[in-house]
């Protein structure tokens, strides 16, 4: 039992965290270089996730991988220290909550603990994306041609492809060139239709995919005739709701906190 | 101390890790060659990943399917008739010696090829011409019966998959470095099962590139050099990244577009070409002579904006012939000629044979 | 064609020659503050910042709904700068505060990175809040790095304390909206919260990490004044080395473009 608590108050100090962070930082560093000149060495982590790229490119390049296995590493007992870290304090800000005069101010210092939860979850998102999201990468559609997905079972049907052109002056080097893709899509599987207009930074969800627009032809108006065709990024991601739940609660936390700062500044100005 | 210490070393093996020099020898099991990849997953099988992230696994021929791929992405090798669009690519098949016993197909016309083996297998209609890249004629590319295509052109895709026939992107999202260009025919070997072929090359353009650095090591002069065209409104440049900005440097010369990073031919802004032009002492143009590039005066009335660039007043224009492009098998060739336009005093007797030197005006102008 | 041409030359001259100028204000401003005329400095300086404001919405406007591509460092001198024009008028700006507005114009006119053509996935709300939230918290890093250089050189007082632990806070609150901002724009636009193509996302991380670290100072010894505005100083120069450098461009000769 008392190797427990030990071991428990050992990997919730702050001095620990204050050496991994510092770790962290570092390994960064190097890292950008790693990006920096061996972009396409970290690219395939997008559609393979961590664990299939950890044994091809991670495992064979390990010069210019290794720093992303020590960040990973340094992130887990980061995650760990965090955990413990918070909760011992949260124990300790519910005892003491007589001491605030009011309720507000007492759940107002709850603010950072909910920043470190929710890092948590963000944590836990792109774990299990990075470990089960699956990618159906290089899936082109033209106009009024389907294609089949074994994985989940459906049917993608390219109805419309729409490409404004601009033809205006005042965007600089824009001239001519593709302004707004609109892709109607119609997805079927055994029980659902759907359909829906798809374009840059606008995915189509089909639970439990998304379907993202990646490229498309013709980019300019003129020129060489090319076919009209999109590519997609097909992507089934059960960790998106876990990181973007941790970065709203984040969000939440991070104002909490300010918002305690700020009150407890306008007070002691007033008390001043 | 402890920690203190454990720091330290901590520190010192992630300098060691992340300043390492590259492996200068793959492991042959898993081979990551600029945005392709080949990895040998079991006895006799192969998964590559082309140019846009698919997945393909190799097969020797006769053999079941693995589970967990789709029809499109099993190919079966040693490839016995392939249909290819890029020059690039064809001349791998030949570096790898294979070009007279599967091509089947091409996107340019005979008139416009320089390798004596796709003339002649076009004249004795072993390689059929598909058509422009732009519209090719499927009935035309079914009758050739492709057992596979090489291709940049991603909208062919769903056509080829309701053919039945596998196609593989050659074409990548950011430009191929040097070692990329020199190990893309080691992406193209497995196919072929032509692997130790493919080594070979890669030794044959190694070897040349050492020899142009040791020649251009104690070169005097460090030449500034560009390497793009303006097209109407549109300026297109070799960025920093790309194998031409990459041996540039290499060979004690000052590429002006070393910051522009991104994909090969990528579009920059005017003002960015007009001021490394107006510094620049050698310019490659895209242009072939067919295309206009005939001389420094043909250029400037082409295209009056790059007129006042200082390599067209009193500097070296230099246009590519067509068998550049069509010479990938030769790349240390290409290479070594590169670096003797860069450095003539360090190739004192060398004729180009990829690229033409501009004259001022055109004969007889 | 050459029409087009001349619509674009005259916008881009427009956008160069009002950040020239700005740059010029920017270090009248400097000398001002020199010869010890803070109201004139911040004048000056408060002259640059409209100057350099224009420029900016120039560039916006030229390339809206898109994102103006690598373009950050224009927008940091005029964000810093507004805050030494208000510092100044106050009377507690200092020669710092110029000194830093100057380097980061300067920096910006001599190594500008505006050469790249804009793409459609930068066309997003996210993408816009990841770039301005950026420049906000890159902003309010380096003045906090400016007040902890205030602090070291006059062994300063507790509202100097103050003011750069409150920069450093709206710092993070913004840098961490830009990062959450960047993380909703790519998995929108790659289906990805992290897009492992740009070496500038292991700075952005390292940069919030480090602030995290400074945050978390009051939980340990580490608390001196003296010590925190070192740390102060160190994330500024953090910042500037591994957040605007990487986006800054080749060394290009400045001057009125006609």
């Amino acid at each position: 039992m008392k190797m427990i608590k030990q071991t428990w108050h050992v990997s919730g100090h702050v001095n620990l965290f204050m050496g991994i962070i510092g770790l962290m930082v570092v390994d960064l560093l190097l890292g950008y270089n790693q990006l920096k000149f061996h972009a396409a060495l970290f690219d395939p982590i997008n559609d393979m996730g961590f664990y299939r790229w950890a044994l091809t490119y991670g495992r064979h390049y390990p010069s210019n991988t290794a720093w992303l296995f020590i960040l990973v590493g340094l992130l887990g007992i980061l995650s760990v220290n965090t955990f413990v870290c918070t909760t011992e304090r949260i124990f300790v800000l519910i005892k003491s909550r007589h001491a605030f005069s009011n309720t507000s101010r007492f759940l107002l210092r709850f603010g950072p603990h909910i920043m470190h939860y929710s890092m948590l979850i963000m944590f836990l998102g792109y774990l299990v994306s990075y470990l089960s999201a699956g990618t159906h990468m290089g899936k082109v559609l033209l106009p009024g041609k389907s294609i089949a997905l074994t994985r989940p079972c459906c049917t993608i049907t390219l109805e419309d492809l729409a490409i404004d052109y601009y033809g205006g002056g005042r965007m600089i080097h824009m001239d001519g060139r593709a302004m707004d893709v609109r892709a109607t899509l119609k997805i079927e599987d055994e029980t659902r239709i759907k359909t829906a207009v798809l374009s840059f930074n606008s995915p189509v969800r089909f639970s439990p995919l998304s379907i993202h627009l990646k490229k498309f032809a013709p980019k300019k108006k003129g020129g060489m005739e090319r076919r009209k065709y999109i590519t997609v990024i097909i992507k089934n991601d059960p960790g998106m709701k876990f990181y973007f739940s941790g970065m709203i609660l984040f969000t939440l936390g991070l104002f909490m906190y300010l918002w305690d700062k700020l009150s407890r500044h306008t007070r002691q100005e007033d008390r001043a | 101390m402890k920690t203190k210490l454990m720091v330290f070393m901590i520190g010192c093996i992630l300098m060691i890790l992340g300043c390492g020099k590259d492996k200068v020898d793959d492991d042959p099991s898993f081979m990551s060659i600029g945005s392709f990849a080949v990895n040998k997953i079991d006895s006799g099988w192969t998964e590559v990943r082309d140019g846009a992230g698919r997945a393909l696994v190799l097969i020797p021929r006769g053999e079941t399917p693995p589970e967990g791929y789709e029809p499109w992405q099993v190919v079966e090798i040693p490839v016995r008739r392939v249909a290819a669009y890029g020059s690039f690519d064809i001349s791998i098949l030949k570096a790898l010696g294979v070009i007279e016993d599967v091509l089947v197909g091409v996107t340019t016309k005979k008139e416009d090829w320089t390798i004596p083996e796709v003339v002649r297998g076009m004249e004795e209609k072993r390689i059929t011409y598909l058509g422009n890249y732009n519209a090719i004629d499927y009935e035309r590319l079914k009758a050739s019966e492709p057992e596979l295509v090489l291709t940049w052109d991603m909208s062919i895709i769903p056509m080829l998959n309701e053919m039945g026939v596998p196609c593989v992107i050659t074409a990548t999202p950011v430009a191929m470095c040097l070692n990329a260009r020199m190990k893309f025919i080691s992406f193209i070997a497995p196919f072929f099962k032509k692997e130790e072929k493919a080594r070979a090359y890669f030794a044959k353009v190694a070897a040349s590139l050492s020899r142009i650095r040791e020649v251009t090591k104690n070169a005097t002069e460090n030449p500034k050099v560009i390497w793009g065209d303006i097209y109407e409104k549109r300026v297109l440049v070799e960025p920093g990244n790309a194998w031409v900005g990459e041996l540039v440097s290499l060979a004690q010369s000052d590429y002006l577009f070393d910051d522009v990073i991104g994909k090969s031919c990528i579009e920059i802004s005017l003002e960015r070409f007009l001021y490394s032009g107006e510094d620049a002492e050698i310019f490659f143009t895209y242009r072939t002579p067919e295309n206009g590039a005939t001389s420094k005066a043909a250029l400037a009335r082409a295209n009056s904006l790059i007129a006042g660039l200082k390599p067209l007043k009193d500097g070296r224009v230099y246009s590519p012939y067509n068998s550049y492009s069509q010479s990938g098998d030769k790349l240390d060739e290409i290479l070594t000629d590169i670096a003797a336009i860069l450095h003539p005093k360090c190739y004192p007797d060398h004729v180009s044979r990829y690229f033409r030197e501009l004259p001022d005006r055109d004969p007889g102008a | 064609m050459w029409g087009y041409v001349l619509t674009t030359a005259t916008t881009l001259n427009l956008i160069q020659n009002s950040f020239f100028i700005a740059s010029c204000l920017y270090v009248a401003g400097l000398g001002a503050v020199l010869v010890k005329r803070p109201g004139v400095g911040g004048g000056l300086v408060g002259a640059g910042c409209l100057c350099n404001g224009f420029s900016l919405a120039l560039r916006y406007w030229s390339s809206f709904p898109l994102l103006p591509l690598y373009q950050g460092a224009f927008f940091i001198p005029f964000v810093v700068g507004l805050f030494c024009t208000r510092s100044l008028f106050k009377g507690d700006g200092s020669v710092i505060h110029a000194l830093l507005v100057v380097f980061l114009a300067g920096s910006a006119l001599l190594f500008p990175n505006d050469f790249y053509l804009p793409f459609l996935q930068f066309k997003s709300l996210f993408a816009h809040g990841f770039f301005l939230l950026g420049v906000g918290g890159k902003a309010l890093f380096l003045l906090s790095g400016a007040w902890a250089v205030t602090i070291l050189v006059k062994q300063d007082q507790k509202d100097t304390v103050k003011k750069m632990g409150n920069y450093v806070i709206w710092g993070y609150f913004f840098w961490t909206l830009s990062v959450f901002s960047g993380g909703v724009w790519a998995y929108l636009g790659w289906g990805s919260p992290i897009v492992w193509e740009d070496p500038l996302l292991t700075t952005t991380m390292a940069t919030w990490l480090y602030y995290t670290l400074f945050l978390h100072l009051h939980l340990t010894r580490l608390n001196s004044v003296r010590s925190r505005a070192l740390l102060t100083l160190l994330g500024a120069v953090f910042v500037f080395f591994f957040n605007l450098v990487p986006e800054l461009g080749i060394f290009m000769m400045p001057g009125i473009k006609l």
